[in-house]
């Protein structure tokens, strides 16, 4: 179990990350911008960062290319949530320097056994 | 008795004189001249006989006047080109049996004297019947490389394309082998002499045929501006006079050997007039002898009285007989000199007269050909005397009479001396040339008209050549005229020289008014309303206009009126000096508005096409978003995450997820369709392999199909490898098979994969389904086309599948067909390519 830094801006769906890590026994502490998203994740160095892509001041991409220019560097996969079928989309997360993506929306089923992947 | 010894001593003296030519002596000269004298076969006129010994009537000749004069002749051999080749390089001194044209004057003096005249003479196999130059048309003719009746002036060659007659000339050596190409019928006809034809008698091989041409006097051939070239044609022309006129001499005793055809009969040693004269020289002797013994003795009587009065009076005699001798000696040279300079002015004439490159006629009053030139009559076409006797009128052509009338009449009436006309006149074979005719009176000297002297020149190719460049000039006045561009000519300064029609028009001038003005402020503006300096450019182009080619620029209409042209610029050089420049114009006013309209236009679909990616990439973020936690939630809910559920909780929010979950569907399937259409779908492609593909999604549809009670097959080659967009194939294989359950009730689905060719696979999926009536077949991949009301209710579709479908195809380079029985089943069939075609 770790402890897992989500970037997303929209209340709800928040909420509902936030839930079904928590329910699963992760903890979890959250940023809603992508500034605050850099903050947290060189303040509190979390063993996974959930990586919204649209956000309302700078967005996921640029957020995760800060990350991985600062300290942090490499040291902390970052999960990007991407738009379904926007072809460029997964790639560009990946140059920017997310360990990995998915697709919006998350069915809760599945989520967990994405995220726990993640954090091995 | 001494008048009577006069008189012997007279006789005596005339007697010595008679004989005298008797005992003239041949003297000779140690140092001798050695000429190089070049000799090709031309039996009879010169040939080497099987000893190698040089024979015929040009080596007697040359012989003869070598002897007279002291030469050494050293004959050089060979074919007759090469005789003029070497003449051309100066190698030898005199060439054998050459005639005059024009083209060998370039490189050859010719001597005076006619040697022999000759033609040439169109010999045939016998089998072939020639009767004019018309059927020798594709015939295969020998001919002797170089031969004046071959490439001459008046040669087959040109005689054969005046006629635009096609033959084919084989080119030989001499006439020995024209002869032997003729023999052996290796060609239809040959060229040969007159003279050749003694060499021909009872040849059955050969036919003369009726066809003669070209009538040359043989000459001697000397290299051009040869220093010796004076002395040897004076040599050769003086000596070849005096054998002409002497019948005995080596030339007729040669012509009788070589030529026996032509020889002249044999002349008696004493012409009558001379027998006669030596009677009457006789009978006066005798009468002076018998008077003067008769008279004698009376005389004796007086001798002494007259003795004194006959000394002196033979004293007399004596200084008046001294003064008459000296007179009749000088009488006798002057007349040796004029008859040798008339003789000599009137072979030149001659030579001038025949072989002018103008026709020269003479008519009489009632313009009938008194006398013509060799060249005339072969204008015409006709012999010299089918001509004389003949009105001129009768050779003219009809629509050309009257105004050559008109012109005769004057010069008979005495109204001008002289006229030139151009004017076309009829050939004995029908065709007409042109003729170039200057005329002129000739008067004695009672200013009575004595004759008229024409001389005409064959002008028909430079007519043909004008007719073609007015015929042509014609079009292109026309083209400059009528064309739908401005044309235009401006000197070196930048003033209209000229401008066609079309320009004066656009531009509203008349064309006195552009005509020497400068093209700034009448056509062109200072400045363009775009501020661009139009002067400035102008300048430019004066100075350099091969760099200003094309220019586009703004123009200026008289009434002020701005249009854009497109110039297409073309500098005019005279020995590379600028002159002027040329320019083509085209009015592109309303495509440059045009232009500017799409221009914007292009503009604001680039702006709606930005609008519309931003649109999309928001649609599909922002609903989305409230999606992701409809979904989310109702996940949690039912996974029980937040506590038990009744079993009607269950039910309704069991609702929820498959609705939002096709809501879902639904988002996807339009914003794919959208992206489509916007040309905003990208394909990701990658190797994977086709039955992992399939078989992961019949996996997926197990659970339903188990509740449908069908059965699922797929019969799917082993590694068969695809690059395409992996996602994109399985969602269309998901979407087909997902239908085909749907709409199948009982039986089954088979998917079937077969590898067509290297490049295209199949896959089919048949279904047992309810089928598709034959009217909808057509728009079955439509959007929104589920087809039964009745199952539309009862199956759940976003309506936009198959459409999705067949465009995702599309764009992945496959495509997709349908078979189906209603009521029984459908067949949607699916090719695409192994490989992405373009790699």
């Amino acid at each position: 179990m770790g402890k897992i830094l989500i970037v997303e801006d929209n209340e709800n769906n928040l909420y509902l990350t936030k839930y079904i890590l928590e329910k699963n026994g992760h903890s979890t502490i959250f940023a809603n911008t992508g500034n605050e998203g850099i903050k947290k994740a060189i303040e509190e160095k979390p063993d996974l960062i959930i990586m919204d892509i649209q956000l309302p001041d700078i967005n996921g991409l640029e957020a995760t290319k800060k990350i991985r220019e600062s300290t942090v560097g490499d040291s902390i996969p970052i999960v990007a949530l991407t738009s379904y079928a926007m072809v460029g989309d997964k790639e560009k997360a990946l140059q920017a320097g997310c360990t990995g993506y998915i697709e919006k929306p998350i069915d809760p089923e599945k989520f967990i056994y994405q995220i726990a992947e993640f954090l091995k | 008795m001494r008048l009577m010894n006069n008189c012997v001593f007279i006789s005596m003296i005339i007697c010595l004189f008679l004989f005298l030519p008797l005992f003239s002596v041949i003297t000779g000269d140690s140092s001798k001249l050695v000429l190089k004298v070049g000799l090709y076969e031309d039996e009879p006129l010169i040939f080497r006989d099987t000893n190698g010994n040089v024979k015929g009537l040009y080596a007697d000749i040359l012989g003869y006047i070598a002897a007279k004069e002291g030469w050494e002749i050293e004959y050089v051999y060979g074919t007759l080109n090469e005789g003029l080749v070497r003449i051309k390089d100066k190698e030898i001194d005199i060439l054998t049996a050459v005639a005059y044209s024009p083209e060998r004057a370039t490189y050859t003096e010719f001597s005076n004297e006619t040697v022999f005249p000759n033609w040439a003479q169109v010999y045939t196999r016998p089998s072939l019947e020639i009767e004019s130059f018309l059927d020798l048309e594709y015939k295969r003719i020998a001919v002797v490389k170089g031969d004046i009746y071959y490439v001459g002036p008046n040669g087959i060659k040109n005689l054969m394309e005046n006629f635009d007659l096609n033959c084919t000339f084989v080119e030989v050596n001499d006439y020995r082998e024209v002869v032997r190409l003729i023999e052996e019928e290796r060609v239809d006809a040959g060229i040969l002499t007159r003279l050749y034809e003694s060499e021909l008698q009872n040849n059955l091989k050969l036919a003369k045929s009726p066809l003669i041409y070209s009538p040359i006097k043989l000459l001697f051939g000397f290299p051009k501006a040869s220093p010796q070239n004076q002395y040897l044609i004076e040599k050769i022309d003086y000596h070849l006079k005096i054998l002409k006129d002497d019948h005995n001499s080596v030339y007729y005793s040669s012509i009788n050997e070589y030529m026996p055809i032509y020889s002249v009969k044999e002349v008696q040693v004493f012409p009558k007039w001379l027998k006669t004269l030596i009677v009457a020289i006789f009978l006066v002797l005798i009468i002076f002898v018998t008077v003067s013994m008769i008279l004698s003795r009376e005389v004796k009587k007086r001798t002494n009285h007259l003795n004194q009065a006959i000394e002196d009076l033979q004293e007399e005699i004596a200084h008046r007989v001294s003064a008459e001798n000296s007179l009749k000696e000088s009488q006798k040279k002057y007349r040796e000199l004029t008859d040798k300079l008339l003789l000599e002015s009137k072979s030149k004439f001659e030579s001038i007269y025949n072989n002018a490159a103008a026709g020269i006629d003479l008519l009489d009053k009632n313009f009938k050909f008194i006398d013509l030139n060799d060249r005339l009559a072969e204008m015409f076409g006709y012999n010299k005397s089918e001509l004389i006797g003949k009105s001129i009128l009768d050779f003219t052509f009809p629509e050309d009479i009257e105004i050559t009338l008109k012109n005769l009449n004057s010069i008979v009436n005495g109204n001008i001396d002289i006229y030139s006309l151009e004017k076309r006149f009829k050939k004995k074979d029908g065709s007409i040339f042109w003729g170039d005719v200057s005329a002129s009176a000739i008067m004695d000297e009672n200013k009575n008209l004595q004759a008229i002297v024409g001389v005409i020149i064959d002008i028909t190719s430079r007519k043909k050549a004008e007719e073609l460049l007015e015929e042509s000039e014609e079009k292109y006045r026309e083209l400059v005229e009528n064309a739908n561009s401005i044309l235009a000519k401006f000197d070196k300064e930048g003033r209209i020289i000229s401008m066609n029609d079309f320009g004066l028009k656009l531009f509203g001038y008349e064309e006195h008014e552009l005509k020497g003005k400068t093209w700034i402020e009448t056509i062109l503006p200072r400045i363009e309303s775009n501020g661009k300096n139009l002067e400035n450019l102008a300048n430019e182009i004066l100075n350099d206009p091969d760099k200003y080619s094309i220019s586009i620029n703004e123009n200026i209409k008289k009434n002020g009126e701005r249009i854009w042209v497109y110039w297409n610029n073309k500098p005019i050089y005279e020995n590379g000096v600028l002159t002027g420049i040329l320019s083509v114009g085209t009015d592109i006013t309303e495509r440059k508005k045009a232009e500017e309209e799409l221009y914007k236009a292009n503009k604001q679909l680039e702006e709606a096409d930005r609008l519309k990616s931003i649109f999309l990439s928001s649609m599909s973020h922002e609903l989305r978003t409230p999606l992701n936690s409809i979904i989310g939630f109702t996940g949690i809910l039912l996974q029980g995450l937040a506590g038990d559920l009744n079993e009607e909780q269950k039910k309704q929010l069991g609702i929820i997820k498959k609705s939002s979950q096709h809501l879902l569907s639904l988002i996807n399937d339009i914003l794919d369709i959208s992206k489509i259409e916007a040309g905003k779908l990208e394909l990701d492609c990658e190797n994977f392999d086709l039955k992992e593909v399939i078989e992961d999604v019949i996996s997926t549809f197990d659970a339903i199909a188990k509740d449908k009670n069908l059965k699922i097959e797929s019969i799917i080659p082993e590694n068969v490898t695809i690059y395409n967009d992996k996602r994109r194939f399985k969602q269309i294989i998901i979407n087909l098979v997902g239908n085909a359950i749907k709409y199948t009730n009982e039986g089954g689905v088979k998917i079937i994969g077969e590898v067509l060719d290297k490049n295209n696979i199949e896959i089919r999926i048949i279904d047992t389904g309810v089928g598709i009536k034959k009217e909808d077949l057509s728009r079955i991949f439509e959007p929104f086309q589920q087809l039964d009301e009745k199952l539309t209710k009862k199956v759940e579709g976003t309506g936009l599948g198959l459409h999705l479908v067949k465009k995702l195809l599309i764009l992945m380079k496959g495509n997709i067909s349908l078979e189906s029985e209603y009521g029984k089943g459908s067949i949607f069939t699916i090719i695409m390519p192994l490989k992405e075609r373009d790699e």
